[in-house]
């Protein structure tokens, strides 16, 4: 991960980079340029990336579970389009306020999200709906957000090009703010999730048989839907939409660990802040003086690794 | 141990079975028998709410299951239901040990002896074959040590061996602290293993008596058959 700290596009070489880093812990000295590169825009960023990488492998693994779904990741419930409808919203309301050092789009974003979750849960309550009948509403959302979104960039010039750049360069505009709050959201939901692990596997088999088995299946679903809202919307927030590694890091660790719940939960994490964090320093050193978002590197490496893996054994 | 009173039960606001009644005494096995569709696993899932009491009420130990917490009724009463593995990767092990609240690696270790699924332990539950994951379902029900059994073809999917251990297995169980219902359709099961059979048919009581008692006559009324297509 300290990759990140070493390679960029700024023009700070790896070496003068371990010199600054050094001299940030007291050896030998470097110009206050360099240590200021790595200290203000270096490492929050790589925290950032990291920190939204485990958010989003957690919250892939709890949808994966809440859906009782393989192909479901934190974005099913439609919280993508919800967030970039968030976004949109703020840019053509021109909406300055500021909440908490988050600019409105931030806030907008994460609103959105949350919201998009939030019409799911209740449909899932008001219903009694589970399983594929969920993703398929989540689907649904989606569009109808797409649909939205589309009217506000033809009414508002610009929205388009700003929303794009947004949804894929959330990381360069990383702050310490943003790395306070997702490691208090991680924190959070790895708190409210300790004991849940066997309650998850049991909600697997059904909401049936998890009666069966003493496991209120209504009010885990609750549960994971708030830590899936609450992980991904921050991770929304501070680093823009970033598809994959919710989907991939539960299956990739599946294989590593096994089906079971407490160590499929915790691999995930792990897996998804790893990844993230690499496709970020990658991206940012893999051409000079231009950045590739981690997120166009996540979709092609991940979508390629994945590809390698479903290929070599079709069931899993 | 287990009171059925007049229970009228369904789903939605549809009545599935209705004036229905009998007692399970302790360390008994009742068998549940009748055509499909006739309310045998409605009475089950009762039990859990799955289905809704209309009237009537289900007692266990004495009190009311509506009475009981989620939690308390599930560590007095284990439900065996079929289940889909679908695209599950949970190792065997770790579905059989979700009937425990506490890891207890000895018990796990005697319950997958005695269903025969040591082999398996490692395996998906994803990958297993019907009749190895209904043995494995039967071995975290029993691994549970209720109070109450409760078996919906419990033998559905196994061979005459696995059928004849499965019973044996659970007749073992019960104490004079435990009883048992389980629906079968196999009349010889029902004759060698349980000590009281209740017959449904339309959601409602058509006879109940010793398994000794049942008679061609009944069978064929009871499943529109005529005498010769009946082999006792």
């Amino acid at each position: 991960m300290s990759v990140g700290l070493l390679f960029g596009s700024s023009g700070i070489g790896p070496i003068d980079a371990i010199k600054a880093i050094a001299s940030i812990l007291g050896f030998g000295n470097s110009p206050e340029t360099h240590t200021r590169i790595i200290l203000l825009m270096r490492l929050p960023r790589m925290l950032v990336s990291v920190l939204s990488g485990m958010a989003l492998g957690l919250a892939g693994a709890l949808s994966q579970t809440l859906f009782r779904n393989d192909l479901a990741d934190p974005y099913i419930a439609g919280i993508g389009s919800g967030a970039i409808f968030g976004v949109n919203i703020a840019l053509l309301s021109g909406a300055s306020l500021t909440i908490l050092g988050f600019s409105a789009v931030s806030v907008f974003a994460f609103a959105g999200a949350v919201l998009a979750c939030l019409i799911i849960w209740l449909l899932s309550g008001r219903t009694g709906s589970t399983g594929t009948s969920l993703v398929l509403a989540g689907v649904a959302l989606s569009f109808v957000f797409a649909g939205l979104n589309y009217i506000i960039v033809v009414l508002g010039r610009d929205i388009l090009q700003k929303t794009f750049f947004w949804s894929y360069n959330g990381l360069s505009s990383s702050s310490y703010t943003g790395v306070i709050f997702l490691a208090i959201a991680v924190a959070i939901s790895v708190v409210m999730l300790i004991g849940i692990p066997r309650k998850m596997d049991a909600y697997l088999l059904g909401d049936e048989q998890a009666t069966y088995l003493g496991v209120n299946p209504v009010k885990l679903r609750s549960l994971m839907f708030v830590i899936v809202s609450l992980l991904t919307g921050m991770a929304v927030t501070t680093a823009g939409l970033m598809g994959f590694v919710g989907l991939i890091t539960p299956h990739i660790s599946r294989r590593i660990v096994g089906g079971e719940s407490r160590y499929v939960v915790p691999c995930s994490i792990l897996l998804g802040g790893i990844t993230l964090g690499l496709a970020d320093a990658v991206g940012r050193s893999i051409m000079p003086f231009q950045e590739v978002p981690a997120s166009v590197i996540m979709n092609i490496a991940g979508g390629l690794f994945f590809f390698y893996l479903v290929s070599r054994k079709p069931s899993w | 141990m287990v009171k059925v009173r007049n229970l009228r039960a369904g789903y939605g606001s549809k009545v599935v079975i209705d004036d229905v009644s009998f007692d399970v005494e302790n360390s008994k096995l009742v068998g549940l028998m009748g055509p499909n569709g006739s309310g045998k696993s409605t009475i089950i899932k009762t039990f859990f709410g799955i289905a809704k009491t209309f009237s009537g009420s289900i007692s266990v130990l004495g009190k009311n299951t509506k009475s009981y917490t989620l939690d308390e009724l599930s560590k007095t009463v284990a439900v065996q239901r079929p289940v889909k593995s679908g695209t599950i990767k949970l190792p065997l092990s770790a579905y059989v040990s979700l009937g425990l609240t506490v890891a207890d690696k000895n018990r796990l270790d005697n319950v997958l002896q005695d269903f025969d699924l040591v082999a398996f332990r490692n395996t998906p539950i994803s990958d297993l074959s019907d009749g190895t994951l209904q043995r494995a379902s039967l071995a975290q029900t029993v691994i549970r040590d209720p109070k109450v059994y409760l078996l919906d073809e419990p033998t559905a999917h196994l061979d005459l061996k696995y059928k004849v251990k499965t019973f044996a297995e659970i007749k073992k169980r019960l104490g004079p602290q435990n009883c048992a219902v389980a629906v079968v359709h196999d009349t010889s099961l029902a004759r060698a293993f349980c000590d009281w059979t209740v017959f449904l048919k339309d959601g409602r009581i058509f006879w109940q008596g010793e398994p000794k008692n049942i008679t061609q006559e009944l069978l064929g009324s009871l499943y529109d058959l005529e005498d010769n297509q009946i082999i006792l």
